[in-house]
């Protein structure tokens, strides 16, 4: 497997990555299972295909833009790309056993069925398929390699691990192309979101420069398996997180507008599972990395200064693809404020659904939280500043800041801005 | 396909556009509650002039007589559910039984019966899944489709059933058996569920109830108890109606 610095190439001026021409992010098995659930919840049996679709639109920009850039056409070099690319991006490892009337698709070690049975162990099992992302990639690539102006591949799951199956088994067939592959979420979608007048990328803090360079050097193992502490890392494409995040809110919107009666309202709950997906998800990655061996070596015992500290840990999070992230403000156990100029999910709203005044950013709502959290109750000095249960003991006993946008580059302004009040609650 | 909005004679307890979505030739997807022939959720394809409360009546007398039909065929007692097929001049009809709900799936005739007969199949497997479990028939009342929330600004549910034996307050819905039930419902999904911080959460959003209903669980109907079971045995991960065996009595 190649390093993760092979392919990752950092968006001008905007502090994003991409792969090829496709804006990525770094992201751990927690978040990406529990907002594959919060949709589930959302849409029942519907979200399979909302969370399929959104991952053969992403997984068809990023392959396709790779192969146009390396010049592969044929079908059988573009399988091996599609293969070699998810082992290398830490999503697991894909087998493909297909022609051009379809096949089947074996998976092992997949970041959601496998994330799963590491999250949860066998004392959970789900009657539900979880592996959407790795159907809609090998649907993607099949689609790639076997051209068709008539249709395009569907992939179907038939075995995954979280019901308890042995491996992931998908089944690929034509079906008639009734839609536009999507484009995904290009560089140039924030390069336009920025505007020609935008600030240089201002330098990270050496902690986040040295984060960057740790993740560089990243390698996944032979079975397509990347581990920061006790957790699953992967690069995932921005767009499928996003696309799946608000084609779920705006379903529920739209229903609930359609409906004659005032009825639940049920979009916010849906935002609070999308924004509690990311906070789990930086608090492990962030926290684990910033607890790190090779940071600790370099940099020496976690400064006493909280804000000293809380800025160490925002630039650990945007060399992990949110961008320059800076602390605004830090009122210990009080209030944090965080700013950044564009978030993966705020170009991808503003590319797909244009400006907005509503609050549109779980994701940075998310991470704020997790920051917060981490600054605030995680002790770096003692060696172990993450132990196994640490967060669900945190979330049990300070369930939820009140975290607020209240500046957004969506509604008109000139950056994002999220704060995080600790004294009051959510709800 | 044309996807459309759901139209029903009146509120659908489920949202089924995502069944019928890429289903040729399909018309209507009509559930109702097999003894009381009243529509439960329905899907009618936009355009369609076909009424789900005519659509469950009808379907209803044509379960009983194919379940009827098979008695009297099958020697095998446990053979008691059916698909029953009419071929009518414009539309072909699958019935099938899904515990004690009907469904009826209407294709246009021109649809190939081998094709309608398997996707007909494949929306009632989905079904299967989706529609509340129960042991017993549900209630002899109109479903409780949506429950619109109460207006008082959500709250925790009150968990502690003894506490409160003072004398009734006649803002609030009186103490229900349904309500204590759903209380201890929730405690139980909270207490065991690996992310026990979100269980209210996701439970609210899953039921389709809101974090309101379960705030003020006197509320609440049997219907949007059933909903509330399947959720939590989805949550938890447990075969379907074994929850009853898992709650404290």
């Amino acid at each position: 497997m190649m390093n993760l610095g092979t392919i990752l190439r950092p968006v001008a001026n905007a502090g994003l990555f991409a792969v090829s021409d496709q804006i990525v992010i770094g992201a751990t098995h927690h978040e990406s299972i529990l907002l594959d659930q919060a949709v589930w919840d959302a849409l029942g049996s519907e979200g399979w295909a909302v969370r399929r679709q959104a991952a053969f639109d992403a997984s068809y920009a990023l392959i396709g833009a790779i192969a146009r850039r390396l010049g592969i056409e044929g079908d059988r070099e573009i399988i091996d790309l599609a293969t070699e690319l998810f082992g290398t991006l830490g999503l697991g490892q894909l087998r493909f056993e297909i022609a051009a009337t379809g096949g089947e698709v074996f998976g092992s070690d997949l970041l959601f069925g496998g994330g799963f049975r590491e999250r949860y162990g066998d004392a959970l099992r789900v009657r539900h398929f979880l592996d959407a992302f790795a159907a809609g990639y090998a649907a993607a690539a099949a689609s790639i390699a076997y051209p068709s102006d008539w249709g395009s591949f569907e992939a179907e799951e038939t075995r995954c691990v979280a019901r308890g199956d042995a491996d992931c088994c998908f089944t690929l067939s034509r079906r008639p192309l009734s839609f536009q592959p999507g484009e995904g979420l290009a560089k140039g979608d924030a390069e336009q979101l920025l505007g020609p007048d935008a600030p240089p990328d201002s330098d990270p803090l050496p902690i986040g420069v040295f984060t960057r360079d740790l993740m560089s050097a990243c390698v996944a193992n032979d079975r397509g398996i990347i581990r920061v502490g006790d957790s699953r890392f992967a690069i995932l494409p921005a767009a499928y997180r996003a696309q799946l995040t608000f084609d779920t809110l705006h379903l529920i919107e739209k229903r609930a507008s359609s409906n004659r009666a005032p009825g639940p309202k049920l979009a916010p709950l849906f935002a609070d599972l999308a924004r509690e997906a990311t906070r789990a998800g930086v608090f492990h990655l962030v926290g684990s990395l910033y607890d790190s061996a090779p940071i600790r070596d370099a940099f020496g015992p976690a400064p006493d200064d909280p804000l000293d500290r809380v800025e160490q840990l925002v630039s650990v999070a945007g060399a992990l693809g949110w961008g320059p992230i800076t602390v605004a403000e830090l009122l210990p156990e009080t209030r944090l404020v965080l700013n950044v100029a564009v978030t993966p999910e705020a170009v991808y709203y503003a590319a797909r659904h244009g400006g907005t005044p509503q609050s549109r950013l779980p994701g940075l709502q998310g991470l704020a939280e997790a920051i917060a959290l981490l600054v605030t109750h995680v002790d770096f000095t003692t060696g172990d500043a993450l132990p196994a249960g640490l967060y669900a003991r945190l979330s049990r006993e300070t369930p939820g800041y009140h975290v607020e946008e209240s500046r957004s580059i969506l509604a008109g302004d000139r950056d994002c801005e999220v704060v995080v009040d600790m004294r009051r609650r959510n709800g | 396909m044309t996807a459309a909005a759901p139209r029903t004679d009146g509120e659908s307890a489920m949202v089924l556009d995502g069944l019928a979505v890429g289903v040729d030739h399909l018309e209507a997807i009509v559930i109702f509650i097999a003894s009381l022939e009243a529509p439960y959720a329905a899907w009618v394809r936009k355009g369609v002039d076909l009424s789900p409360a005519r659509v469950a009546a009808g379907a209803n007398g044509a379960l009983e007589m194919g379940e009827r039909m098979t008695a009297a065929l099958e020697t095998d007692a446990r053979v008691v559910s059916p698909v029953t097929t009419i071929e009518s001049p414009r539309r072909t009809s699958f019935i099938h039984r899904v515990r004690s709900f009907g469904v009826a799936i209407v294709f246009e005739r021109e649809a190939p019966l081998g094709f309608a007969r398997m996707a007909a199949k494949q929306i009632v497997r989905t079904l299967e899944q989706e529609l509340p479990y129960s042991h017993a028939a549900p209630a002899a009342s109109a479903p409780e489709a949506r429950p619109t929330a109460p207006s008082a600004p959500p709250a925790r549910a009150d968990l502690e059933f003894d506490a409160h034996d003072a004398a009734p307050d006649t803002q609030h819905h009186p103490r229900s058996a349904h309500g204590d039930r759903v209380r201890i419902l929730i405690r139980h999904v909270e207490d065991h569920a690996a992310d026990g911080h979100i269980a209210r959460t996701r439970l609210a959003l899953r039921s389709g109830l809101g974090l309101e209903a379960l705030a003020n669980p006197d509320t609440l109907g049997s219907e949007a108890l059933l909903v509330l079971e399947t959720a939590a045995e989805d949550i938890l991960g447990i075969e379907p109606g074994k929850l009853a065996e898992a709650l404290p009595a």
